[in-house]
Formats: structure tokens, C-alpha cells, sequence
């Protein structure tokens, strides 16, 4: 028997014999390396982008007031409604955790001033909740795409902002947007059943409470400027201590 | 003998299945009129877009929002005059109302609050069919701003993948946003949501929930509202875009 060095010839003809030439079995070779390293990669918690005001020191805010979030709704394979109960459930929910994040940081924040009960009587401000409500939930696809941008200063709501302010005095807002979407391990199960998975009854019934990954976004309370953006990795309601973590990164 | 039963129940299951949801207010039929005139507010929409960890997100630069926004209305107010409806031209659109900034926030509100009620429809049809779903009084802040009998509210919901974001998904690769094209409103995967709501009193008067997809599925589904007395019913009026 010989036994000789490989050589570049040999190992071609081994790729050949493996059929990696044919593209679906290399694409199944590449996903099957992949897909290991992508899930044993260690899960970012959450970025923070500051804008440079901020990063200078030269805006700390230390009172803020928060509006209700907004839920998105998307589950990876169709396209769900999330019921009306849910979503205040879930709104009332990361509320809670991101007040809670908020005052372990040391910061006051005030929940009721712009909650929906409070606002309600005020035909002017509940529109303009309303708006900037909707603003953000806009915002947040372009602030997801690119979000660098704030870290120069790019993303604003203008001076609307600032008739708010005059109402709820604060230094600062506090916009979150909840993507309320499927896991990955219940995405697969669904681009399993495919558009059948509707039909599963075990399926059907999403745990919402479960989802959500926020983002969250400061909003000078004069300027309109974004101070920052928080864009958490982690479901919220399942560590819950992420986003105090990211929250210790700002500068004071 | 079987088959000759099981076909047509067959055909019946199925044809229920696919047909539209309408869902109208007791007093839709007294209600209804032909010449009704109509006004269409900027629509609202949310696309599910597959792959990447947490499920699909969302990805419309604003500007391309508001293009998507004037489109989706456009489509569906062409929509309307087709089947014979009155449209005013009144399209409340953000370039508009950039003057008045107390219509841009109220339409926001009207918008959002719509997304609710529309929610609160389709989970429990009957508040609907009992008449008791409403945008109650503060509608009527609208009545300066518009001559229209009945407002339409349209939501869009829109899922798109591509079989290369599927298997990357499914690899749990995470994958760049991709920008969407307005056109895929048209596409197979898109519901269109559509309520018409009296100004007057702010009842939302009918709920279509059309179960056929993209266009031509609305545009089918339009066919099954009815009318009330003395509608034209499908007939072009005089000067309506074709």
C-alpha cells in the first residue's frame, strides 16, 4: 500500500466525489456547518446608539416620561392578529419592565402622565400621543436598518415634540416598540406545517407574553432629537435584567 | 349517489371558505345609500417580512412608507369607483396636512385607533354584528374637514418571503432587512381590511374582511357588499377612473 502527502488534485477529486458541485447539496453543506456556529454564537443582549450630543456628556437626561409602546405583530410564516386583550397585555406588561429598568438605574421616570386614562380627556394631547406613537413605530424600520445614523444625529421627530414636553415636564422620552414575533424554534415548527400550520390547534395559540424583543428609543423632550436607541436581543420578559444592563452603558 | 352529495358539499365548504367576511351594522341596510359620498383615509399597513432570529421584521424606509401609504389608498379608492362607489378626492394625505398639524395628529389617532377596532372585529364579529363597536364622538372633529358621508378606513396586511430568506431562516442565519417593493400589495400574500365608519355618529357601519387575497381577490369580494336600496350595483359611474 502507498501512502503518499494529499495533494491538491486528490482533494478535488474527493470535493467531486462528494457531489459539492451540486448545488443543493452544497447549500445543505453549508447549512448544516452554519447552522451549528450560528446558534452556538453567543446572543448579543442589546446595542445602544447615542447620538453625539449624548456620547459628548453634553445631554445627560435624568427625568423621563413614557408613552405607551406599540406592538407590532408578525409571526414568521403568516401573518396573525394579534388580539385586542394581548396587546394591551403586553403594552401593560413592558410598561412594568421598563419602569422597573429604568428606576434600578436610578432614573425617574413617569408612566402616567401620558398613559392612555390620563390622556383621554385631552382631545389635543391624545392626538399627538397618537402621533408620535405612530411616528415612532415608522421610525423604528429605519432605525433598525440604520441604526449608526443616530450615533450621527440623523433621527429627529422635530419640534412636535417639544408642545409634549410642556405638558408631561421631562427631560427626555420614552418610545418602545414591541416586536411581538414568533421565536426561531416555533418559526421552524410553522415553515414546517408551512401555510397549514394554521390548522394545528397546538400552533394556533401563540404565547405573546412570551415574545417581544423592544426598542426603545430617547427622545429629547425639546428638540425632537433621538438621544438614543436601544435595540434589545433579548426577549425582555425572559431576562428582564438586559435591558438595565444596556441601560448602565449611557453616560450620566 | 354519495359523490353526487359530497361534491356540491364539497363545493359549498369551499366556496365559504374563500369568500369574503362581511361584516355589517344592524342598521347597514336602512343605512346604505348609492349616492353616498365616500372618503378614504391614508392606510395603514404591517408586512411581515420572513427570516432572520425573532421572526420577520418590518423594513420601509419612511419616505417609501408614505409612497406605500398614497398607493395603498389610491388602489383602493380606484377600487371603489370601479365597483361603482362615490370617492371625494380628499385623500388626507401627510404633504397635505403638513400645514395643519392638528389634522395630521387627530388622523393619527383616527388610524391607530381604527388598528384596534379592527383587531377587536375580527376576534369577536359579534360586538360588530350588534352594532357596538364605534368610534364614538370625537369623529365628528373631522366634520370641517370633510363633506364625505362615510369615511374609509383600510388596513393592509402583507407577508413576503423569498425561498432563499426561507432557508436561510430555517438555517437560523440572520438576514439583512430587504427593502420592499410596493407592489407586492398586489401580490397573492395581502389582505386588505376595509371599514366604512359614518362621520356623523362614528359606527363603523360595515367590516370587509375579504378572505381572497391581493387584488383581484378585493376586488371579487367588493362585489358581495350589498348596497342597500337603489344602488347602481357594480355600474361605472359617468368620469370614474377605469
Amino acid at each position: 500500500m502507498e501512502i503518499r502527502a494529499m495533494t491538491w488534485g486528490d482533494l478535488q477529486s474527493f470535493v467531486f466525489r462528494l457531489r459539492l458541485r451540486q448545488p443543493w447539496v452544497a447549500l445543505a453543506t453549508v447549512m448544516l456547518t452554519l447552522w451549528p456556529v450560528a446558534h452556538a454564537a453567543p446572543r448579543v443582549q442589546g446595542r445602544l446608539y447615542l447620538h453625539p450630543t449624548m456620547k459628548s456628556g453634553a445631554k445627560a437626561p435624568r427625568v423621563f416620561v413614557l408613552l405607551p409602546p406599540t406592538a407590532a405583530r408578525t409571526v414568521s410564516g403568516t401573518v396573525r392578529v394579534l388580539r385586542t386583550e394581548d396587546a394591551a397585555d403586553l403594552s401593560q406588561q413592558f410598561t412594568k419592565l421598563v419602569v422597573d429598568a429604568f428606576a434600578q438605574n436610578g432614573w425617574q421616570i413617569d408612566r402616567d402622565s401620558l398613559a392612555e386614562q390620563s390622556v383621554a380627556g385631552d382631545a389635543k394631547l391624545r392626538n399627538l400621543v397618537a402621533f408620535l406613537r405612530e411616528r415612532h413605530a415608522q421610525m423604528v424600520r429605519e432605525l433598525l436598518s440604520r441604526p449608526k445614523d443616530v450615533t450621527r444625529g440623523k433621527f429627529t421627530f422635530g419640534p412636535d415634540v417639544a408642545e409634549l414636553g410642556a405638558r408631561a415636564p421631562a427631560d427626555a422620552l420614552v418610545l418602545v416598540h414591541i416586536d411581538a414575533s414568533t421565536p426561531p424554534k416555533l418559526g421552524l415548527a410553522w415553515l414546517a406545517a408551512g401555510s397549514f400550520g394554521t390548522a394545528i390547534p397546538g400552533l394556533k395559540r401563540v404565547q405573546w407574553d412570551k415574545l417581544g424583543a423592544p426598542q426603545i428609543s430617547l427622545v429629547d423632550a425639546v428638540s425632537g432629537d433621538v438621544l438614543c436607541f436601544i435595540r434589545l436581543g433579548a426577549h425582555l420578559p425572559e431576562s428582564p435584567d438586559a435591558l438595565t444592563r444596556v441601560l448602565k452603558q449611557v453616560p450620566r | 349517489m354519495r359523490t353526487r352529495l359530497l361534491i356540491p358539499l364539497a363545493a359549498a365548504a369551499l366556496t365559504g371558505a374563500l369568500g369574503a367576511e362581511i361584516y355589517l351594522h344592524p342598521s347597514w341596510n336602512a343605512k346604505a345609500r348609492s349616492d353616498w359620498v365616500l372618503c378614504a383615509l391614508p392606510a395603514t399597513y404591517e408586512i411581515a417580512v420572513e427570516g432572520g432570529r425573532g421572526g420577520g421584521r418590518p423594513s420601509l424606509h419612511r419616505q417609501e412608507s408614505e409612497v406605500v401609504e398614497a398607493q395603498l389608498t389610491a388602489y383602493v379608492v380606484h377600487a371603489l369607483r370601479v365597483k361603482g362607489w362615490t370617492v371625494s378626492d380628499e385623500a388626507f394625505q401627510r404633504r397635505d396636512m403638513a400645514e395643519d398639524k392638528e389634522l395630521l395628529y387627530f388622523v393619527s389617532y383616527l388610524r391607530e385607533r381604527h388598528a384596534t377596532l379592527a383587531q377587536r372585529i375580527m376576534t369577536s364579529p359579534s360586538e360588530m354584528k350588534a352594532g357596538q363597536v364605534s368610534f364614538g364622538e370625537p369623529i365628528s372633529e373631522l366634520k370641517p374637514y370633510t363633506k364625505a358621508d362615510v369615511l374609509v378606513f383600510v388596513h393592509v396586511e402583507g407577508f413576503r418571503y423569498t425561498a432563499v430568506r426561507r432557508i436561510l431562516s430555517f438555517a437560523g442565519l440572520t438576514w439583512r432587512p430587504i427593502y420592499l417593493d410596493p407592489d407586492v400589495f398586489r401580490g397573492p400574500r395581502v389582505r386588505i381590511r376595509v371599514s366604512f365608519v359614518e362621520t356623523a355618529t362614528g359606527e363603523v357601519l360595515c367590516f370587509l374582511r375579504p378572505k381572497g387575497t391581493g387584488e383581484s381577490g378585493f376586488l371579487k369580494d367588493l362585489d358581495k357588499l350589498p348596497r342597500g336600496a337603489g344602488s347602481p350595483n357594480g355600474r361605472q359611474p359617468a368620469g370614474a377612473p377605469r
